[in-house]
This record gives structure tokens, C-alpha cells and sequence, in this order.
């Protein structure tokens, strides 16, 4: 079977969504605008089936030997349904953010979920070129053990060069400016939004130090310099696979609470307004 | 056999090679056997103790009787054996028959009952085992031995189809067992025969301490195999048998490099390019006078053109490839033109097996009747600025591919990094589908944004399999793919040595209560050998590329770069 290219799919994709959006919106405007119909019971059960189907992503990857569809179609699915319930959301809600509190809890979660998934899409989009063009590509739960042997790399470069040279002039640099560096993690954020501020400010830190130091000192400093690109690389790796495993710990957990806030909404809806009334 | 030693540990005896034997051979059996030639003849005194022919014979042969019509072996399918005809004769179908006649089956739903059950099944300790499985038994293992298929429509088959028969007192089959290969040819039963079935562990054995069988088999593996594979090739598959045969007579057998090439490989991969092409000999060179055809019978040969101050791979070679015919065609037809050396180098990747065409026989026999869809297109011989393989493969992940012999792999696990999102959802399905037990690891070399993982590629030259002292690891003979028997396994990380790309992990077993189990004698932990099955037991294949949302996780098959080239360019 020959292969699909993105671009096509994406075009394919979004031509249904378009299509399916239009209609959808059509149908409501006829109904609700033309005709005076109540067309929130019908977008609220489609809104809540989308969601329930939606939701079912996560139920799939518990279960991945189970022959259903490939984790991609899910995906595919996943994102132009999400993107469909945005849509259907609003026009459950007529364009009108709800009023009551329970209805303005349960419309942000619907909300935080529905941003959260698009925030999901970029970054999941976005992050993986940037991971595979810096820095060495390490496990996420090697990174700790990585980040150690950088640092006790580093120590044994500074204490190699105090024991040849016997100037304490590195030692000390260390000891004060890149110790804590190289101890954990640094510049989350900053790695995040692709900034070399900081690298750049210790590596100018160093340069500096530089004329201070003699002929082997400054080969040992040379050396550290390295050390600390190759750190700062693996604190890049680890911003990023975090906040790439982060989002979901939003995405998930609200997902959740929509399903049951939407189940007491609509068991409230049916309480007091059934809709074959 | 089991024994429970205080609360912690189960302690059970190490398992050996012959634990479980190929098949129930009683002593009758064995002196039988050891009265019949070749058998007769060896030299036991070349035979080591720990391996004695006797106990070869006892333990990695099986005495199979096969009545009138009964397939011995079908056509493709892989197997670790090969057979001796004790009594009766076999007859080869020399052609492809229909699979409903080679009682070929689509997989039941024995895969789907597996799959459900798993969703029953709770949390299990790492790499648990069911430890009373393990130890000394009568019990057959691979093979199918216990499954009898008769050819269809017997009459019309042996009437329609081109056969020939082999007598009692021949080997068969020794092609596909020591190549791991799949078998070219059916073979069935011509009237009752007895064969000796012998696992490809004992025949090797054999080979190496008796020069005559050694040169009786080799003789049969090249007549064989050669016949068979010009036929196969597609230029020669055109040629009547007075053609061929004039080819075959003519044609040369060469082996260039190490027939164990992995043994050398992981120190050759430390090295720079440089040095790895000078471990890879040349089979032909740039310049040289093009002195025939070369095809490539076993093994991958690198193709490559001088470029700057080295050489620049443009492509590979593998089973069924061939070299040499856009010179041999373009001094065919040069029309009084200077004649045109060989454009580009050949040479061996590890072990190439190949097989010389002579110029002369080449422009006599088959050029001439070379069908126009199959002639070469012209040799450009100025200006020539190819910088993509010929399947539209990037040159450098070509080279990359080739320099770490990924080109080996039918299923090999190729991660796009720039789509993958390392939510290991991969990993984790893996896990799923083998009791918590992850087979892969999600990292690898790695050549711009694609990365070859840790998983076991299912090798189109699985070496892996060469030094299994129990046949523990082979071939699946449905599916090809290369895997683990469990219980033959004893543990000796041959497989995991000789696997060139460290896919195939060492474990320590544990019982069914999560505690260590142990050698009774040596106190040491059991290992067991594990690997990439291709989830067997799943249905819709591999569960990593199945469950990867981000289209970032493929299952290649490098004999088909096209299709590869083609999705690296989605």
C-alpha cells in the first residue's frame, strides 16, 4: 500500500471538517435562527457522544493488543473530532458563554480541555525537530543518570587539572559558577522558548575567566566548556520531553472531569427539561 | 526437576543443549542410523565429547516416515533441517504450485482467542515464567512434525508439473537449513520413504568434523542451490533449458569476505569508513575490465563510485542481485565504440556468495534474447551528478544504512524523531502484548531525523541463528520471522553475542510468584534469551507501529527501499 503524504491527508482532513462544520452550522442556523427550534438537547447529545468517542483514545492505548484501529487513525480521528466539538460546543452554548455556575465551571472545563488538546497538537507538532536537532537524543529516564555522568565527567576534568597544573584558579571557578549547573536541571523556560541566554551568559562567564588562567588551565576550562554545551543540550531534552509529557497530565485528568460534569449536566438537563416534553 | 528452596528462590538444573531432543529416537534408532552411510563411515574419534556423533544422532535427528504424496517440505516455507533419505524416494516439483494444493492455510482465530485473553490477565513479575515447562522431555519442538499435508490432485500435479526425484542415501533440504534460506522447491514423498530429519545444529556439526560429508553437502548446496537460483534471476528466466544449461556449465561459484562475518563486524564498526572498506573485499572495481556478470547468491554487496577522495555507496545488492549487466549490455551494442569498464565497485558487506557469468556466455546466450523490458539503460559515462540512490533514497542515510548493515533487515524499526513525540506508547504496547515485558528499547543509531531502534530486524541473513546450540531461536515457517523458543532455550547468549545490532537481551527469569529462579547446581540466575517476536500472538501485527498516534514508528523491509524511500519523504 503506498504510502499517504501528510500534506494530503491534512488537505483530506480538513476538507471534511470544513464540509462537516458547514453543514453543521447550517442545520443549527435553519433550525434555531429560521424555524425558532430548541436545538440544544440535539447539539448537546452530539456534543456529548463526540466527547465519549473522544475520550475513547486513551480507553485504546490501556488495550493497544486489541484489533482495532492503528493508534494514527485514532489520532486523525481525535484531532478533527476535537476540533468538530469546539464547534458543536458553541453551538450548544448558541455563542452565548453560560451563566449559571454550574454551567460556567463545566463550559471551562470544556474549554481548558478543548485548548489543551490544541496546545497538545503544536507542541507534539512542533517539539519532536527540535529535540532531533540538539543535543544527544537520551531516554527520558536516563536523562538523571546522564546528567551525573556529565557532572562527574566535569569534576574529574577540574580536579585532574588542579593535580597538573596545582593552580586552584579553575577549582574555584567551578566551585562557584558551574557546580550548581551541572548539579540538576536549568532553564526550563528558557529552553522551552528556544532561549541561548543563558548558555551564552556562561559561556561569556568563562571566556572571561580565561585571562586569569595559565596555558593548562585554560585547556581544562576549554574542556568544561564543552561539558556545559553538552549539559545544556541534555537540560534542553529534558524541557522539553517533560513538557511534552506534561500537557497531558492536564489534557487527561480535565478530560475526565468533563465526562462526569457533562453526565450530571445532562442528567439535570433530563430531570428538569426532558426533551421528548 | 523443580525445586522450591526456602521462600525466595526456585532453583532448577541449568538447562543443556540436548534437554529437549529433536524428536523420540530409541537406541534401535540411533545403532540404525550409525550402520548406514555416510553415517557408517565417519570418524567418531573427530567428534568431541561434549558433541559425540552418537549423541547427535540421538538428540538432533528424527526418524520421519512419510507416505505416497505426503509434502515433506513446501516452497517457502522456513525450517532449521534438513533430511537424508534412509529408504524410498521424494520427488522435487521443480515448479510453484497453487498454495490450496500445498494445504497452505490462512491463521485461524487461535491469534484473536490469545489477544482477548490478555484482557483478563493481571499484573505478572518481570520476565515471569511458568518454571514447570523447563527440563528434560520427550517432546518434539519447531518444526511441525506432528502435522501430516498431502499434496492435492497428486496425478495432475506429477503429470503438469516439472519434477525430478532424489534416491535413498541423499541429502536435501541442506540449503535452506545451513542458509537460512526458505525452501525453493516442494518436496513430497514418491511412494512410502523413511528420512532422517536432522536440525541444521547436528548437520553443521557433522560437516565440521567430516571432510567428506562436508564436501559431499557443499557439492549438493552449489548444484542445487545454482540450479534453482539462475532460474530464479530474472534476466535468465527467459532462457530455454538448452540456454541455461549452457549458462550454468559456464558459471563460476565465488565467495568473497567471512561466512561469520558478524564476528568481526562490531570491532569493524568502530572504525572509520576508511577502514571498513578495506575489510570489504572487492569484488569487481571501477576501471576493471568488465569480465562477465556477477550474481549475488547470498549476502549484500555495497555498490559505490569514486567520490572525492574516497567512495560514495550509491546502492546495494542483495539475494538475486545483479552486477555488471549495463557494461556487459553497453559493449554488447557499442558498435565499434571503445569499450566501457566497469562504472562502479562491488564489494563484499560482511559475506557475499556470488556467481560469475562469463562476457563471452553473456554475449552469446543472453544478451540476445534479453527481452526489451529487462535491457539496461544506457551507461552515461560524463557529467554524471547522482546524488539520490536509484530508488530515490537520500545518498546519506544510504550510506548509513549500508555502513551499519541495517540493509540486513526485513522489519527493521525505523523512528521518524521529527514526528516522534517520545510518548513511548510503543514501549508500552510492546510491554502489553508480552506480560509486561517490553522487547525493544526506543533508542538506536541514528542518521539525521530517522533512527534505527534497539529491535530485532528480523534479518534477511539472521547470523543470529548460526550458533544456537538447541535451534532456540529460528525461523517461524509461516511467517519468516525470526524467534524464540522459550523452553529450547538454555541460555548460552549465543544469539545475543552474534547479533550484530545488540537486539537480542539477556534476562533473568523468574517464577510465578516474582522470585529468581536459579541453577540448582550453580546457584546462578537462568537466563533466557528474548527478543522482538513481531507480536506472533497478535492479531494485526506489530503492536509498536500499531500503536504509534504520530505515523513516527515503521516496520521496514529494506529489501524494498522504494516503498522505504517513499515514506521518508511523506
Amino acid at each position: 500500500m503506498s504510502t499517504i503524504a501528510f500534506s494530503t491527508r491534512r488537505t483530506i482532513g480538513l476538507c471534511v471538517l470544513i464540509v462537516v462544520g458547514v453543514l453543521a452550522l447550517g442545520a443549527w442556523w435553519v433550525l434555531d435562527t429560521a424555524l425558532y427550534e430548541d436545538t440544544a438537547i440535539g447539539t448537546g447529545i452530539a456534543l456529548l457522544t463526540v466527547c465519549v468517542l473522544l475520550a475513547l483514545f486513551n480507553g485504546k492505548k490501556k488495550f493497544p493488543f486489541l484489533p482495532t484501529f492503528s493508534g494514527a487513525v485514532w489520532l486523525q480521528f481525535h484531532i478533527y473530532a476535537g476540533l468538530f466539538s469546539g464547534l458543536l460546543f458553541l453551538l450548544h452554548i448558541s455563542f452565548h458563554w453560560p451563566r449559571g455556575v454550574f454551567e460556567t465551571v463545566l463550559a471551562m472545563v470544556f474549554a481548558i480541555v478543548f485548548l489543551s488538546g490544541i496546545f497538545g497538537l503544536v507542541i507534539t507538532r512542533r517539539l519532536p525537530r527540535r529535540l532531533t536537532r540538539r543535543g544527544e537524543q537520551v531516554l527520558f529516564e536516563r536523562i538523571p543518570a546522564h546528567r551525573r555522568t556529565i557532572m562527574e565527567r566535569a569534576e574529574e576534568v577540574v580536579e585532574n587539572g588542579v593535580r597538573d597544573s596545582g593552580a586552584r584558579a579553575v577549582a574555584d571557578y567551578y566551585e562557584r559558577e558551574l557546580r550548581g549547573f551541572f548539579l540538576g536541571g536549568r532553564y526550563f523556560f528558557a529552553h522551552l522558548f528556544q532561549s541561548n541566554a543563558p548558555r551564552h551568559r556562561i559561556v561569556s562567564s568563562m571566556e572571561a575567566h580565561k585571562r586569569y588562567l595559565g596555558e593548562g588551565e585554560r585547556t581544562v576550562m576549554n574542556e568544561l566548556r564543552d561539558l556545559v554545551e553538552q549539559k545544556d543540550d541534555l537540560d534542553f531534552q529534558h524541557s522539553c520531553q517533560t513538557l511534552l509529557k506534561l500537557w497531558l497530565f492536564v489534557h487527561i485528568p480535565m478530560t475526565f472531569s468533563l465526562l462526569v460534569f457533562a453526565a450530571v449536566h445532562t442528567i439535570l438537563v433530563l430531570t428538569y427539561r426532558p426533551f421528548w416534553s | 526437576m523443580t525445586q522450591a528452596v526456602g521462600s525466595t528462590h526456585t532453583r532448577i538444573g541449568a538447562p543443556q543443549r540436548w534437554d529437549v531432543p529433536f524428536g523420540e529416537m530409541t537406541e534401535a534408532d540411533v545403532a540404525q542410523v550409525m550402520g548406514i552411510e555416510p553415517f557408517a563411515s565417519l570418524d567418531i574419534t573427530r567428534f568431541s565429547a561434549a558433541s559425540p556423533l552418537e549423541g547427535i544422532i540421538k538428540n538432533d535427528t528424527r526418524v520421519r516416515r512419510f507416505e505416497d504424496g505426503e509434502i515433506v517440505c513446501r516452497e517457502g516455507d522456513y525450517s532449521n533441517s534438513a533430511f537424508f533419505i534412509c529408504e524410498g524416494t521424494v520427488r522435487v516439483v521443480l515448479e510453484s504450485l497453487p498454495p490450496e494444493s500445498l494445504g497452505r492455510k490462512q491463521s485461524s482465530g487461535g491469534k484473536l482467542g490469545r489477544t482477548l485473553a490478555r484482557l483478563f490477565q493481571g499484573n505478572r513479575a518481570p520476565e515471569a515464567r511458568d518454571v514447570s515447562s523447563y527440563g528434560p522431555s520427550g517432546q518434539v519442538q519447531g518444526g511441525g512434525a506432528g502435522v501430516k499435508v498431502f499434496l492435492q490432485d497428486i496425478p495432475r500435479v506429477l503429470t503438469s508439473a516439472n519434477t525430478v526425484s532424489i534416491e535413498a542415501g541423499e541429502f536435501f533440504g541442506e540449503i535452506a537449513a545451513l542458509g537460512r534460506t526458505p525452501r525453493t522447491a516442494t518436496i513430497i514423498a514418491d511412494g512410502p520413504c523413511t528420512l532422517l530429519e536432522m536440525r541444521w545444529q547436528g548437520l553443521r556439526d557433522i560437516r565440521r568434523r567430516s571432510d567428506s560429508l562436508r564436501q559431499h553437502i557443499d557439492r549438493l548446496y552449489r548444484e542445487r542451490s545454482l540450479a534453482t537460483h539462475l532460474r530464479e534471476t530474472p534476466i535468465l528466466s527467459h532462457l530455454d533449458e538448452a540456454s541455461l544449461k549452457v549458462v550454468a556449465d559456464a558459471t563460476e561459484f565465488e565467495s568473497y569476505g567471512e561466512f561469520d562475518w558478524h564476528v568481526s563486524y562490531k570491532k569493524l564498526a568502530a572504525k572509520g569508513a576508511a577502514g571498513r572498506f578495506s575489510n570489504e573485499p572487492a569484488i569487481e572495481q571501477t576501471g576493471h575490465y568488465p569480465n562477465g556478470l556477477v550474481l549475488i547468491r547470498a549476502g549484500f554487496g555495497r555498490l559505490s563510485e569514486p567520490y572525492g577522495a574516497g567512495e560514495r555507496t550509491v546502492s546495494y545488492l542483495q539475494r538475486g542481485g545483479v552486477f555488471g549487466l549495463e557494461e556487459a549490455y553497453h559493449n554488447w551494442k557499442r558498435d565499434g565504440a571503445a569499450e566501457t569498464p566497469y562504472t562502479r565497485t562491488l564489494r563484499a558487506l560482511g559475506y557475499v556468495d556470488a556467481l560469475r557469468i562469463p562476457t563471452k556466455i553473456v554475449e552469446e546466450v543472453i544478451l540476445p534474447a534479453l527481452p526489451a523490458h529487462l535491457r539496461p539503460a544506457p551507461i552515461v559515462t560524463e557529467g554524471s551528478t547522482v546524488t539520490t540512490h536509484e530508488a530515490g533514497l537520500d545518498t546519506a542515510l544510504l550510506e548509513f544504512l549500508v555502513e551499519k548493515r541495517h540493509v540486513n533487515g526485513t522489519q527493521t524499526m525505523v523512528i521518524d524523531t521529527d514526528r516522534c513525540t517520545r510518548c513511548d506508547d510503543c514501549v508500552r504496547a510492546c510491554a502489553s502484548t508480552h506480560d509486561g515485558n517490553p522487547r525493544f528499547l526506543r533508542h538506536g543509531p541514528q542518521h539525521d531525523h530517522f533512527m534505527i531502534a534497539n529491535a530485532c530486524m528480523h534479518c534477511a541473513d539472521p547470523v543470529c541463528m548460526i550458533g544456537c546450540p538447541t535451534g532456540a531461536i529460528h525461523r517461524d515457517p509461516d511467517s519468516g520471522s525470526v524467534i524464540i523458543n522459550d523452553r529450547t532455550c538454555i541460555g548460552c547468549a549465543t544469539c545475543a553475542n552474534s547479533c550484530p545490532y545488540s537486539n537480542i537481551r539477556m534476562v533473568e527469569i523468574r517464577d510465578g510468584h516474582g522470585s529468581p529462579v536459579l541453577d540448582q547446581d550453580t546457584h546462578l540466575p537462568i537466563l533466557k534469551a528474548t527478543k522482538c517476536d513481531l507480536c506472533a500472538d497478535n492479531v494485526g501485527g506489530p503492536a509498536c507501529q500499531r500503536a504509534c498516534p504520530h505515523d513516527a514508528l515503521k516496520r521496514v523491509d529494506m529489501r524494498d527501499l522504494e516503498a522505504f524511500a517513499e515514506w521518508t519523504k511523506r
